[in-house]
C-alpha cells in the first residue's frame, strides 16, 4: 500500500531492507526479539482497514518521522497498552493488525534511512525550496507545505534621517536608501540619547523606522546586536510604549490587525558610541528578512546662512549654505541650520547652545561650522566662543570650517570682510569675490591658512566665477561642491 | 597685496544684468515711501542737548543723496554721492543718522538697503562716540523698525566679541552728561545697556552717576564681582551650569534692596536670567518697585517661575 504520497512504496523499501542481516538487527534490539516471541502468542484485536489520509505504519508516534521515538509507542500498541495513533501505526506488514510479525519489519524500518517529510523552506533572500526540515537553512514552513506565492514571509525596514523637534524641518523627511542602510557612515545615524541630554524642542533623538511585511499571516520580530538600541512605538518614549527585547529579540511586533506597516522609533540609550544592527525576522525563525545598521553621531554640523536667509522647506536653491547643509544631511550627518542671527557677537545664542549640548550630553567630539556672508562672521564668533569655553564644555575638535564671502557680524550693518581664521579649526575653506557697486562692495577676503592654499580662493580669478557678485557667490556649484567634498573626507558622521 | 577694487567698466559684460537689478531695487526703495525724517526727537523735551528733529530740507537732501548713491554707475559717481552724504552728516549727524536708518528700514525682507547704509557709515568713518550719540535718541523713534535698527547698530558699536566684553564708554559719556545736568537719563538707553551686559551697566552707572564715596561704591563693585565670579565659574566648568553660591544670592538680594533704582535694576536683570539666584519674595518685591524699568525687567523672571 502507499503509505505516503511523496514517499516510494514503503513496502518496497522495507522489502529491500529485508536483505540486511536480521541477526544484526536482533542483536541490537534483543528486547524486540523477545517481544517478537511474546507478541506472537498474544493475539491483538483486529482493526478495520485504515481510512483517510495515507498512513505510515513505521511512524508509531505520528510525528511524521521514523526514529527511535517510535519505539515505545510501537511496543505499547503491540502489548495493547495504548491505542495506535493512526489506523496503520505498527501494522507494518499490512495485515490489518499490529502483531509480532510486524516487529522485524518495524526494526528494519527504523534502521533503514529515514525519509523525513518535506515542506517549503524559505530563504533570507526571498527564495523558496521544498526540502526536509533538517536540510532547511531558513524557515521551514512544515510538512507538506509548498512554495506557493506568498507562502514565505517577507518584510522590509526603512530608517529615516534624524528629526529636529516634533518633525523634520528644516529638512524633508528623508529615507535612508537600501544601498546605504548597512553603511556605518552613510547609513542611519542616531544621536546618543543618554540621560541628561537637553532637547529644547522635545525629545527628537529617536530615529523613525518603518516596518513593512508582505502578509499578515506571519508574525515578525526585531533582533538587535547591541543592547544600546531600544525600540518604541512613540517618538517621545511615552510610558508603556517600549517594545521589550528578551535576549536581544522582541516578541511578535504589535502590528494593527491585518496591517502591513508599522512605525517604530529607535533610540540609542547609552552614552557610549558604537554601531548596532536591527534585523527584521519571522517570529518562527532567526531568518533576517532585512537589516539596518545604526551608527551614533560623532559630529555636529552647523550651517549659518547669510543676512535674511533662513532655512526653508524645500530648500531655497539661492541659499547655497543651506543647499550644502541639506546635502550633508542626506549623506548621513547631523546637520543643524541656523539664521546668522542665532549667533550673537559674543558667540552665544541658540547655535552655541546646540553645539554645547551635543558635546556635553551626546558624546559629540567633532564640530563643523560654515557660513556665508554674515554667516561667515558668525562662524568665526561661534568657533571662538566654543574655543574659549572649552573648560566648561568638554573635549572636542572643530574639525572643519568654511566661509563663503565672509563678513564680520557685529551688526546687520557690519560690512567688514571676515578675514580672521576661526580659532582652533583643523581645516578652513575660504571662497570670496571682489565687491563692486553691484553688491555695495560687499566681499570676503583672504584668510590665513585656508584652502585652496594659502588663503582661499578669489573665485573671480576662475572662469566659472568671473563677474559673480556677493549675492551669487554662495550659489556657485563649484564652491558648494568644494565645501561638501572636503568636509566629508575629514568629518566623521 | 591684492587690489581690492577694479573699475566696474572692466567687468561690464557679465555684471550688467546684476547691477541693473540691484540698482533697480535700491531705486525703488528710495523713491517710494515717506522720506520725512524719523529724526531724533525724544518724548521728554528736556533731554540731552544735540538731538533735534531733522529739518524737512535736510531730510529731503539725505534721501536724495542716498538715492543718487544707490543708482551710481561707477566709482566716481559713488564717491560724489558719498561726498554729499559726508557734508550732510557733518552738518547734522543726528538728523542724517535718522534718515539713514529710515532708508535702511524700508524693506525688512531686503538686506541690501542695510548693506548700503552700513557701507555709507563705514566710508563716513564717524567716531564711535559721535555715532552713538546720534543713535541713542533713535531708540525712541516712532518707527519700530528704526528703533530696532538703532539697537542693532549700537550693539555693533559696543564691539563685543567672545573674547572681550562690550565697550560702554560711549554710553557712559551720555549718561554722565545727563546726570551732571540733573536730567533723568534715557530709559531706552538703560534698557539697552542692562540687556546687553547688566554687570557692566551697573558699574557704568555707578561711575556715571557721580558717586564719590568709597563706602557707596564698594558694595556695588563687590556685588557685581561676586555675581560675575559665579557666572565665570559656571562658564568654565568650576560649577554646574545652574550651580548656586550663597554669596551670590546674598549680593543679588542686597542690590534688590539698594536705594539706587539702577542697582535694583541690576538685581532685576540678574534674576530675570538666573531665577535660581533669588526667590519668590524677592521677585515680588522687585515687581512692586517704584521704578518702571525695574518692574519691567523683573516681569520676565516672574514668567519664568
Amino acid at each position: 500500500m502507499d503509505l505516503h504520497p511523496e514517499w516510494p512504496n514503503a513496502r518496497a523499501a522495507c522489502d529491500a531492507h529485508q536483505r540486511r542481516r536480521p541477526t544484526t538487527v536482533r542483536s541490537r534490539f534483543p528486547l524486540l526479539a523477545l517481544l517478537g516471541l511474546t507478541v506472537a502468542l498474544t493475539p491483538t484485536p483486529s482493526r478495520a482497514a485504515p481510512e483517510g489520509p495515507p498512513c505510515d505504519p513505521c511512524d508509531a508516534n505520528c510525528d511524521a518521522a521514523r526514529d527511535l521515538l517510535d519505539l515505545p509507542p510501537f511496543v505499547a500498541v503491540l502489548l495493547g497498552d495504548a491505542a495506535p495513533c493512526a489506523p496503520c501505526a505498527g501494522d507494518v506488514d499490512g495485515d490489518g493488525q499490529p502483531t509480532g510479525l510486524d516487529i522485524q519489519l518495524f526494526v528494519e524500518c527504523l534502521v533503514a534511512s529515514p525519509r523525513p517529510p518535506v515542506g517549503a523552506c524559505c530563504a533570507a533572500d526571498g527564495g523558496c525550496t521544498v526540502t526536509t526540515s533538517a536540510e532547511c537553512a531558513g524557515l521551514w514552513l512544515g510538512p507538506g507545505t509548498t512554495c506557493a506565492a506568498g507562502a514565505c514571509p517577507a518584510g522590509n525596514l526603512t530608517a529615516y534621517r534624524p528629526r529636529h523637534g516634533a518633525g523634520y524641518f528644516p529638512f524633508t523627511k528623508t529615507a535612508v536608501s537600501e544601498a546605504d542602510e548597512m553603511s556605518g557612515t552613510t547609513g542611519p545615524g542616531i544621536r546618543v540619547n543618554a540621560p541628561g541630554d537637553a532637547d529644547p524642542q522635545g525629545e527628537d533623538d529617536l530615529i523613525e523606522l518603518l516596518v513593512e511585511r508582505s502578509a499578515a499571516a506571519h508574525d515578525l520580530a526585531l533582533r538587535r546586536t547591541n543592547g544600546a538600541l531600544r525600540v518604541w512605538t512613540t517618538p517621545n518614549k511615552s510610558p508603556g510604549t517600549e517594545v521589550p527585547f528578551v535576549s536581544d529579540r522582541t516578541d511578535a511586533l504589535p502590528f494593527p490587525p491585518g496591517g502591513a506597516t508599522m512605525t517604530f522609533w529607535v533610540e540609542w540609550a547609552v552614552a557610549a558610541h558604537g554601531t548596532a544592527d536591527l534585523a527584521l525576522e519571522p517570529l518562527a525563525a532567526p531568518l533576517a528578512l532585512d537589516t539596518v545598521r545604526f551608527h551614533t553621531f560623532r559630529s555636529i554640523v552647523m550651517a549659518l546662512g547669510g543676512e535674511n536667509q533662513s532655512p526653508t522647506v524645500p530648500v531655497d536653491l539661492n541659499h547655497g549654505t543651506f543647499v550644502v547643509g541639506t546635502a550633508l544631511y542626506q549623506r548621513g550627518y547631523d546637520v543643524h541650520m541656523h539664521d546668522e542671527d542665532d549667533v550673537s557677537a559674543a558667540g552665544t545664542g541658540a547655535a552655541y547652545n546646540c553645539v554645547v549640548d551635543a558635546i556635553a550630553n551626546r558624546g559629540v567630539d567633532e564640530v563643523c561650522i560654515f557660513g556665508y556672508s554674515h554667516g561667515g562672521g558668525s562662524t568665526h564668533d561661534l568657533a571662538e566662543r566654543l574655543d574659549i569655553d572649552r573648560p566648561g564644555i568638554g573635549v572636542f575638535e572643530i574639525v572643519v570650517t568654511s566661509y563663503v564671502d565672509g563678513i564680520e557680524n557685529d551688526s546687520d550693518f557690519d560690512v567688514t570682510a571676515e578675514t580672521r581664521r576661526p580659532p582652533s579649526t583643523g581645516y578652513h575653506a575660504n571662497h570670496y569675490q571682489r565687491g563692486s557697486i553691484a553688491d555695495v562692495f560687499l566681499d570676503g577676503g583672504p584668510v590665513p591658512d585656508s584652502d585652496p592654499p594659502p588663503t582661499g580662493l578669489d573665485v573671480e580669478t576662475t572662469p566659472w566665477g568671473a563677474g559673480v557678485t556677493h549675492y551669487e557667490v554662495d550659489d556657485l556649484v563649484q564652491v558648494r561642491a568644494f565645501i561638501e567634498d572636503n568636509f566629508v573626507i575629514r568629518l566623521t558622521p | 597685496m591684492i587690489e581690492l577694487f577694479q573699475h566696474p567698466l572692466a567687468r561690464a559684460g557679465a555684471r550688467a544684468a546684476g547691477i541693473g537689478a540691484a540698482l533697480a531695487i535700491l531705486g525703488a526703495v528710495l523713491t517710494g515711501g515717506n522720506a520725512a525724517g524719523a529724526g531724533g526727537g525724544r518724548q521728554d523735551d528736556s533731554q540731552q542737548a544735540g538731538s533735534r528733529a531733522p529739518a524737512d530740507a535736510g531730510a529731503g537732501a539725505a534721501a536724495s543723496a542716498l538715492s543718487d548713491l544707490a543708482t551710481a554707475q561707477d566709482d566716481a559717481a559713488f564717491d560724489a554721492g558719498m561726498r554729499r552724504l559726508r557734508g550732510l552728516a557733518r552738518d547734522d549727524l543726528a538728523a542724517f543718522t535718522g534718515q539713514l536708518l529710515t532708508f535702511a528700514a524700508r524693506d525688512a525682507r531686503d538686506p541690501r538697503p542695510r548693506a548700503l547704509a552700513g557701507r555709507v557709515l563705514h566710508r563716513l568713518d564717524v567716531s564711535k562716540h559721535a555715532l552713538t550719540a546720534a543713535l541713542v535718541p533713535l531708540l525712541d523713534d516712532p518707527n519700530p523698525d528704526v528703533r530696532s535698527l538703532a539697537r542693532d547698530l549700537l550693539a555693533g558699536l559696543e564691539d563685543r566679541s567672545p573674547a572681550r566684553p562690550p565697550d560702554f564708554s560711549a554710553y557712559h559719556a551720555l549718561v554722565e552728561a545727563d546726570f551732571r545736568a540733573g536730567r533723568e537719563p534715557r530709559a531706552s538707553l538703560f534698557r539697552l545697556m542692562y540687556e546687553s551686559d547688566a554687570g557692566l551697566a551697573l558699574l557704568t552707572l555707578a561711575r556715571a552717576s557721580q558717586l564719590r564715596r568709597p563706602e557707596e561704591l564698594k558694595p556695588i563693585l563687590w556685588a557685581e564681582h561676586v555675581v560675575a565670579d559665579l557666572l565665570w565659574k559656571r562658564r568654565f566648568g568650576f560649577l554646574p551650569p545652574k550651580g548656586v553660591e550663597p554669596a551670590a544670592v546674598e549680593q543679588v538680594a542686597r542690590m534688590a534692596r539698594h536705594d539706587r533704582w539702577w542697582a535694583r535694576l541690576y538685581a532685576a536683570h540678574v534674576l530675570a536670567r538666573h531665577p535660581e539666584l533669588g526667590d519668590a519674595a524677592l521677585v515680588a518685591q522687585l515687581a512692586a518697585d517704584g521704578h518702571a524699568l525695574v518692574r519691567e525687567a523683573i516681569r520676565s523672571a516672574a514668567t519664568a517661575e
